[in-house]
């Protein structure tokens, strides 16, 4: 995604230009006391815009940073001979464990992203690797705390339990027919061949205060890197809620399709983090079906702006594709058949 | 090169979340209740940023072109600091310019220059027309702390306790009679009929992103006030409608304009 804007960046001077004229733009709508009226209205959505973004912003960085810790921990102390170890040999145990092992590594969509590429790195098989980057997110002591708390001990804690497990081993399953790693990630993702660089062995009797400094230092590449990715999700999102009014998709409540379509894509434009999303799915559980309410609590960890821009920077575009369409396709399917057919 | 701006930038987004903590801006941003977790991510981007700027360090990174951009070479780079920390690499074959890292640092720093540009401010009315009016129910967890929580003396709530207690009610009527005394903004429903506007607040469960905004209806006899003014609402309350839904009225016996509040959204 930045093949583009090398491009841009290659002419010094469009390029500083550029973002003198767009920052001087942005300080004006932002401070002038009086302005005409339509350019009041694109300063009042620059706030919105402005506000939303730093909120995401300071709401996400605790979790990339744990996710980014996660993943320098796992690059300096876990080898891959131990990481294969643990993981079944056979496709459908191996998809199931990786959709339990948010268990393990309680994070959110902003987390799962690197620790996720990490393992890849590590060896770990493509299916596995995608049913725990698809499960755990929704699949975590924290999420299942907080929708226990929103909607108690019932049917919408179970289904959503349920289904993200279906949905991640579902797409799991999909990757690990023949599905080589080579042609469905990015290379920064690639699983280094054993014995390829020969580095780890020495890492391995490296002294602690060293390794720390190791697992400091991936942790801050790797920041910079995710959080690039997650910022340009956080931009996107904001600058959406900020021109599309929500109004909009809060009228379509009934129907037992409309309904699903209306909260998925309300999960997408919102990327709000999934340890909350219970609670705001709570307000449109008066008024829209269940099974929208359901979809939007399974769908949005798994796919939102953000975790969209995240993806892009592990896998390539093909499957980032495959990764937003198959589980809308299974969220869609199976909220529509509890529509129809369930009445809780 | 790299080393040091980033550190630099890491920096200045720790300084700045602790800037907000500290002049209670946080609170424009987040619910308080993440507060913890925003201080660990302020002092441990401080923390990284302080190796990052290790002076020891820095001095033994040679002069050469192309340090590693990270989103192109992540195994290469690693594998190389494995070896030997962060000193001078071989990889030079990778292709990879400075433009990756320098708009990594660029992106990283949007959300000081946002904050740099534009002066802060909470989610306000403006917002409104686009958040929309939440007039669904319930708006908040069903355990029943919440619920014994709002039952506090009518004065007392806040516009989120009455719009919830009213969700919940078997009959909302029971409501009717009891004295409000709210704090909020105003916001103009097109809904409306002449003479009332509705004293609205944002909710928010985690941060402003997932903002929703609860409002009562009030019938005023004095002239309303401006739109996004904040104001302070005292009066019996009774049942109106917006559209379907019901929703609570004040019938103002005073509405006064108020500074705004130091937090101003209700948390559920």
């Amino acid at each position: 995604m930045f093949a583009g804007a090398r491009a841009f960046a290659a002419n010094r001077w469009s390029r500083v230009t550029f973002f003198v004229v767009l920052a001087g733009s942005v300080a004006v709508l932002g401070r002038a006391p009086n302005l005409p009226g339509s350019l009041t209205i694109m300063s009042e959505r620059l706030h919105m815009f402005s506000t939303i973004f730093q909120g995401i912003f300071i709401e996400a960085v605790p979790f990339l940073l744990l996710g980014t810790l996660a993943s320098g921990i796992v690059e300096v102390f876990v080898n891959r001979e131990e990481l294969a170890r643990y993981i079944p040999r056979d496709a459908v145990r191996g998809v199931l464990a990786g959709a339990l092992l948010g268990f393990c590594f309680p994070v959110c969509e902003c987390g799962v992203v690197p620790l996720a590429r990490r393992l890849f790195n590590k060896g770990m098989p493509l299916h596995v690797g995608i049913a725990f980057l698809l499960a755990a997110p929704a699949l975590n002591p924290i999420v299942i705390v907080s929708t226990y708390t929103a909607f108690g001990f019932g049917p919408i804690l179970f289904a959503r339990i349920g289904l993200t497990v279906l949905i991640a081993v579902v797409c799991g399953l999909v990757f690990s027919f023949g599905a080589r790693p080579e042609r469905v990630l990015l290379p920064a993702a690639w699983p280094v061949l054993a014995g390829g660089s020969g580095s780890e062995a020495q890492v391995k009797s490296a002294p602690l205060a060293q390794r720390v400094g190791q697992v400091v230092s991936i942790a801050a590449d790797e920041f910079f890197e995710m959080g690039s990715y997650l910022l340009v999700g956080a931009a996107l999102a904001s600058g959406l809620q900020a021109l599309v009014p929500q109004s909009l998709l809060l009228g379509l409540s009934t129907g037992p399709l409309v309904s699903v379509l209306a909260l998925v894509l309300l999960a997408v434009v919102l990327s709000i983090c999934s340890t909350v999303d219970a609670f705001i799915a709570l307000a449109f559980a008066g008024s829209f079906t269940t099974g929208s309410v359901l979809a939007f609590l399974v769908f949005g960890p798994m796919v939102d702006i953000k975790s969209i821009v995240m993806y892009s920077g592990v896998f390539k575009k093909r499957t980032v594709g495959y990764l937003v369409i198959l589980p809308l396709l299974l969220t869609i399917l199976a909220a529509v058949f509890i529509n129809l057919n369930l009445n809780w | 090169m790299t080393r040091a701006s980033r550190g630099l930038v890491m920096l200045a987004l720790g300084v700045l979340i602790l800037q907000r903590i500290w002049t209670g801006t946080l609170v424009w941003f987040v619910n308080p209740r993440t507060l913890g977790l925003t201080w660990m991510a302020a002092l441990g981007m401080i923390a990284m940023a302080g190796s990052l700027l290790d002076v020891r360090k820095l001095r033994r990174v040679p002069a050469v072109t192309g340090f590693h951009d990270a989103a192109e070479s992540r195994t290469a780079t690693e594998s190389h600091e494995h070896e030997h920390g962060h000193a001078g690499h071989e990889h030079a074959a990778h292709d990879h310019g400075a433009a990756g890292s320098y708009y990594s640092l660029v992106v990283l720093a949007l959300p000081l220059i946002m904050a740099l540009l534009v002066p802060s401010r909470p989610l306000d009315g403006g917002a409104v027309a686009n958040k929309g009016l939440n007039t669904a129910r319930p708006l908040a967890r069903a355990d029943a702390t919440s619920l014994k929580r709002a039952e506090k003396p009518p004065e007392q709530r806040n516009i989120l306790e009455w719009v919830r207690n009213f969700n919940y009610a078997a009959d909302a009527a029971v409501y009717s009679g009891e004295t409000a005394d709210v704090t909020g903004f105003t916001y103009f429903d097109t809904r409306l009929p002449a003479g009332q506007f509705i004293v609205a607040r944002y909710s928010i469960s985690c941060c402003v992103a997932d903002a929703m905004a609860l409002g009562m209806v009030v019938r005023s006899k004095q002239p309303a006030p401006a739109g996004n003014a904040w104001i302070r609402v005292r009066g019996p309350v009774s049942l109106a409608k917006i559209g379907d839904q019901p929703m609570p009225l004040i019938q103002a016996a005073s509405v006064e304009t108020i500074a705004e509040p130091a937090d101003p959204y209700l948390y559920p």
